[in-house]
């Protein structure tokens, strides 16, 4: 990563004041260390809200649960508050990401960073959450804009987040199979003012469907479970027709194993490689000038002749 | 450009002059020569980094040295007594729960890290609590086999 200044404040006004052109403060760096070591962000400053007391602790009573923004995953998960309070929120916590993560990474880091694979923001969007920062409280349907992207301002801590007590909650998501990151997670929570969803991304290909708000929760969660099915290499026949003419994130993989032939990926994956000495005996007719370009005339040959 | 930073490496108090950029991974390996912490994928999802910062198992591939001012870190070397093998490093040599050997330091502390829960995990819980430490070669069954009699043993041992 490129050279930074490092400050370590103990308050959060020293925090805000710290000298710096690009300032970017850091939590656990779960998220923020490694886009530094890719230079997807090089600031100037990195300042380290650790020393900050009072972004720590969690505090409840009957109605409302109030997580400090430096409370790792594993404290809210462990936490016998936040258990007490909102079970569904213990059991998101502690399954982000793996333990090693889950002991550095903060709530206040995942909601300011703020991706689409994260857990925690659909727990503040179905609980009706508010963000409390250095500046304002922020309600959860008002903070969220975008992908990776707020309403906080340059110099804005998160400080707290404020859970209104639900009747029921709970959490699930689809865990990516390699990366465990959720390729779609949902929120739903029976509030007060009556039920409440939210959703995580999913990895769809192109536009996204259904909002934060989680008006369009079951066509998202409907495109999770295609994606899904997508990356698991599902028959072609049984796709929606739109996915089979969409190559698709991960489409390589998928085309090859369709070309193949149905099933797994492996084998239509070699058979669609052109061999690089072409081998006579095992070349096209010359009279069949589409196999000769098609890779799976290709595959269709050499299956057979297996 | 550098910024002094304190810690206590393996009960040693260390003092030494970083960049604010140096990674813990990199401060144990180059500046204290502790090369028992193995870096893996350098992203932080393989785990072959892991030690315990505060008794807290950490990737420290992911971690900046000054972030861990003031704390207690245990790597691979201080985890054994002066003679002989910890008792879970004993435990994945007798089930035979490594090949390579590359991922070993990073299982053996995230394993220790689980003797602090209050019972026994089962074994599906030791299989969910690995899940930040990745093996290529046994396919995991041994390391199980060896976190469970690990942590037997360091039950025992207490």
């Amino acid at each position: 990563m490129h050279p930074f200044n490092y400050h370590a404040p103990s308050s959060l006004k020293d925090a805000q004041s710290a000298k710096g052109g690009d300032v970017k403060y850091l939590a656990g760096g779960q998220s923020l260390l490694a886009t530094m070591k890719l230079r997807l962000a090089s600031p100037s400053d990195l300042v380290s809200l650790a020393g900050i007391a009072d972004l720590r602790g969690i505090r409840a009573d009957a109605a409302m649960l109030t997580i400090g923004a430096m409370a790792t995953h594993a404290e809210v998960a462990a936490s016998a508050e936040v258990a007490a309070q909102v079970p569904a929120l213990a059991d998101l916590a502690g399954g982000i990401g793996d333990r090693q993560v889950r002991n550095r990474g903060t709530m206040g880091g995942s909601l300011a960073n703020n991706d689409p694979a994260a857990d925690y923001p659909a727990a503040v969007l179905g609980l009706g959450a508010t963000v409390i920062t250095s500046k304002r409280k922020i309600v959860a349907d008002e903070y969220f804009t975008g992908l990776y992207e707020t309403v906080l301002e340059p110099r804005e801590i998160i400080t707290a987040v404020s859970f209104p007590v639900p009747k029921k909650a709970a959490y699930e998501k689809f865990k990516n199979p390699a990366s465990r990151f959720a390729l779609v997670g949902v929120f739903v929570a029976q509030t007060a003012a009556g039920v409440r969803v939210a959703r995580d991304r999913c990895r769809w290909r192109g536009s996204i469907p259904g909002r934060r708000d989680g008006s369009r929760a079951r066509e998202t969660l409907v495109a999770g479970v295609r994606a899904l099915a997508r990356r698991r290499h599902e028959r072609p026949e049984r796709r929606h027709p739109r996915e089979r003419r969409i190559p698709g994130a991960f489409g390589g993989g998928a085309r090859r194993a369709r070309r193949g032939g149905r099933g797994l990926g492996g084998r239509g994956y070699r058979a669609s490689k052109p061999p690089c000495i072409p081998d006579r005996s095992t070349r096209p007719p010359p009279s069949s000038p589409t196999a000769a370009t098609s890779p799976s005339g290709a595959s269709r040959r050499r299956s057979s002749s297996r | 450009m550098g910024i002094s930073v304190s810690m206590k490496v393996n009960g040693k108090a260390v003092t030494a002059e970083v960049e604010p950029r140096t990674l813990l991974a990199a401060f144990l390996r180059e500046t204290l020569s502790l090369t028992g912490t193995h870096v893996g994928c350098d992203t932080a999802q393989c785990g072959a980094c892991t030690v315990l910062v505060d008794g807290r198992s950490v990737k420290s591939c992911n971690v900046l040295a000054v972030q861990v001012e003031g704390s207690s870190v245990t790597t691979i070397e201080g985890l054994a007594p002066a003679e002989g093998l910890h008792p879970m490093q004993a435990a994945f040599k007798r089930h035979h729960g490594l090949q390579c050997g590359f991922c070993t330091p990073g299982m053996v502390l995230s394993a220790v890290e689980l003797a602090a829960r209050p019972k026994p995990p089962t074994d599906g819980e030791i299989r969910e609590a690995l899940d930040g430490n990745f093996c290529r070669c046994t396919g995991y069954q041994n390391i199980v086999r060896a976190v469970k009699a690990g942590l037997a043993d360091m039950g025992g041992a207490q």
